[in-house]
């Protein structure tokens, strides 16, 4: 889906189109999904924090005007910010535990899966996290920067060392 | 697998990762059931204020009243210590436009005294203005800021004293004092870079004032003179009167001598007759009579001489004495040139008060209102964004 495409739908969304909301339900649950799982590692906290976050977008959603923001962005935004909630309220995040992971995929996957994992519990949480909205949410390195409210050029800079050190901890 | 491409690791990665919630029929249709929020209930409760910007650019404001007044009243203090210090006499500071008279009144205001007050400054009287000398009588003032003023007195006094000078008074407390001292005026450059070496010069505040006092010295030049020129006719005009009595003195008693040997004459003739006799004997009476005149104008004449020779003497006297005192008036009128007479002020300081020395109040609210600009535009950052918390 595109940018254009998104607006539209967006547009028919605001004006009560309950169709166009399912569009963009179907379009940007499963990266939402993703991230959150992978963030908590609980997928039964997972599916309240996605809740949660599309309660508050469809609550929000009339008064969203996209000025150069993806709608994606906002969710992640809003995603991001549930979860934030959430470890303030349990002071911690929950450790990675691959036993979690009960996605069944086919078994080269799952190593290349479970490596992963395992490459991204030795980086720091801020790396993980410009990770998981680069490769999970699929967004763009300026919808990258609103989510983070950094600067375009500093997620440049802190994707491309987290990836270095990813690369580093692989070999 | 290994060497893959991390990106690509990644990205399969991430493809893997996305996924549906094993409810998600039933999530959407939960989802999708929910209303859509009226536009006018969210849009009010959307509206946040820039609290931070109000903030700090109260602040700034709240910096800014308490620096203006703050500034003049320690102006004001400077201005009142230095008044006193001088004493009863006029003072000025250096205002060329009201100086252009001549250099009889002088006072310089140093380093960071950009501060100044008019008042009129002495004005030069009956001094000729072919006459340039200069001498110069000093008041030093100056006002110490420290965190321990018992300390500062202690030190300044040894510095008096180590510069050659007299300790007059000092006072000390923990919160203010102030010591009174006499310096020679040749050691004053040196006593002040000491002092201000002492004091650190952000908390050092320093004014001089040096009156020329050559009408003073031009009066007393003039009145030596005039005394010395009253002795000098006194003198001769008494020498007159010796001289005049002398000769009146020495004119009576040769007229006397005279008389006395025609008496003797008189006295030696031997009368033929009685009418000879008679005749004789009425000169001997004419010439007693003269004689005894002459001896009464002598005497009178020697009265009046020394009467006027004690009205000399006295007046004399009166001139040597006040030419005595015109020198010493002289005398002291130099030790006050060569000498410095100083009072340092000095005054506990506070931290804020420190603060405030380096940084001013303007400043201050200079960078509060910067930062409150700041806080507007990060307000507006978040307003442009939608904020996580779901409101537009």
């Amino acid at each position: 889906m595109n940018l254009q495409q998104e607006q539209e739908l967006v547009l028919k969304a605001q004006a009560g189109d309950r169709e166009a909301l399912g569009a963009l339900w179907d379009a940007f649950t499963p990266k939402l999904f993703g991230y959150l799982i992978n963030t908590t590692r609980d997928k039964t906290l997972a599916e309240d924090l996605l809740q949660s976050t599309w309660l508050k977008a469809i609550s929000a959603l009339p008064q969203f005007k996209s000025r150069g923001v993806s709608l994606s962005a906002w969710l992640f935004a809003i995603a991001r910010n549930e979860c934030r909630q959430y470890w303030r309220k349990s002071s911690r995040e929950e450790t990675f535990n691959p036993a979690q992971h009960d996605r069944e995929v086919g078994n080269n996957q799952q190593d290349d899966n479970l490596l992963v994992g395992q490459i991204l519990s030795k980086l720091s949480f801020d790396d993980r996290e410009i990770i998981r909205l680069r490769y999970i949410a699929d967004l763009s390195v300026n919808d990258i920067a609103k989510v983070l409210n950094i600067n375009f050029v500093a997620v440049r800079v802190r994707l491309h060392r987290a990836i270095a050190r990813a690369r580093q901890a692989l070999i | 697998m290994v060497n893959s491409n991390i990106h690509n690791l990644l990205s399969q990665w991430g493809g893997a990762q996305r996924q549906l919630p094993e409810r998600n029929q039933v999530i959407k249709n939960e989802i999708l059931s929910h209303p859509l929020v009226p536009v006018a209930k969210n849009h009010r409760a959307s509206f946040r204020l820039p609290w931070a910007s109000f903030a700090f650019t109260a602040l700034a404001i709240a910096a800014l009243i308490i620096a203006v007044p703050k500034s003049g009243n320690m102006r004001q203090s400077a201005v009142t210590s230095q008044t006193y210090q001088s004493g009863g006499a006029p003072v000025a500071m250096l205002v060329p436009e009201q100086n252009g008279q001549g250099a009889a009144s002088l006072q310089a205001v140093p380093d960071n005294n950009s501060y100044a007050f008019k008042s009129v400054p002495p004005q030069p009287q009956d001094v000729p203005a072919a006459d340039n000398r200069e001498l110069l009588k000093t008041d030093y003032s100056a006002d110490v800021q420290t965190r321990d003023v018992r300390q500062m007195a202690a030190r300044l006094q040894t510095t008096v004293r180590g510069f050659n000078g007299r300790v007059d008074s000092i006072s000390s407390a923990n919160d203010q004092g102030y010591i009174s001292f006499v310096i020679p005026a040749d050691q004053l450059g040196a006593f002040k870079a000491q002092v201000k070496d002492i004091a650190g010069t952000k908390f050092y505040t320093e004014q001089l004032s040096a009156q020329n006092m050559l009408p003073q010295k031009v009066s007393l030049e003039d009145q030596q003179t005039q005394n010395t020129d009253e002795l000098n006719q006194l003198t001769a005009s008494r020498d007159q009167l010796t001289i005049a009595h002398n000769q009146t003195a020495a004119s009576f008693r040769s007229q006397i001598a005279s008389l006395n040997s025609q008496l003797q004459v008189l006295n030696n003739q031997i009368p033929a007759d009685p009418n000879q006799a008679a005749q004789i004997d009425a000169q001997k009476q004419d010439l007693q009579n003269k004689i005894q005149s002459l001896k009464a104008r002598l005497a009178n004449e020697n009265n009046n001489y020394n009467s006027q020779w004690d009205s000399y003497n006295s007046q004399i006297s009166d001139a040597q004495s006040a030419l005595d005192g015109l020198s010493k008036q002289t005398a002291d009128l130099l030790n006050t040139v060569a000498t410095v007479r100083g009072t340092i002020y000095i005054s506990y300081i506070s931290l804020w008060g420190i603060i405030g020395l380096y940084v001013s109040g303007y400043w201050i609210a200079f960078l509060l209102l910067i930062a409150a600009v700041i806080a507007y535009y990060i307000h507006r950052r978040t307003l442009v964004f939608p904020s996580p918390e779901g409101r537009g």
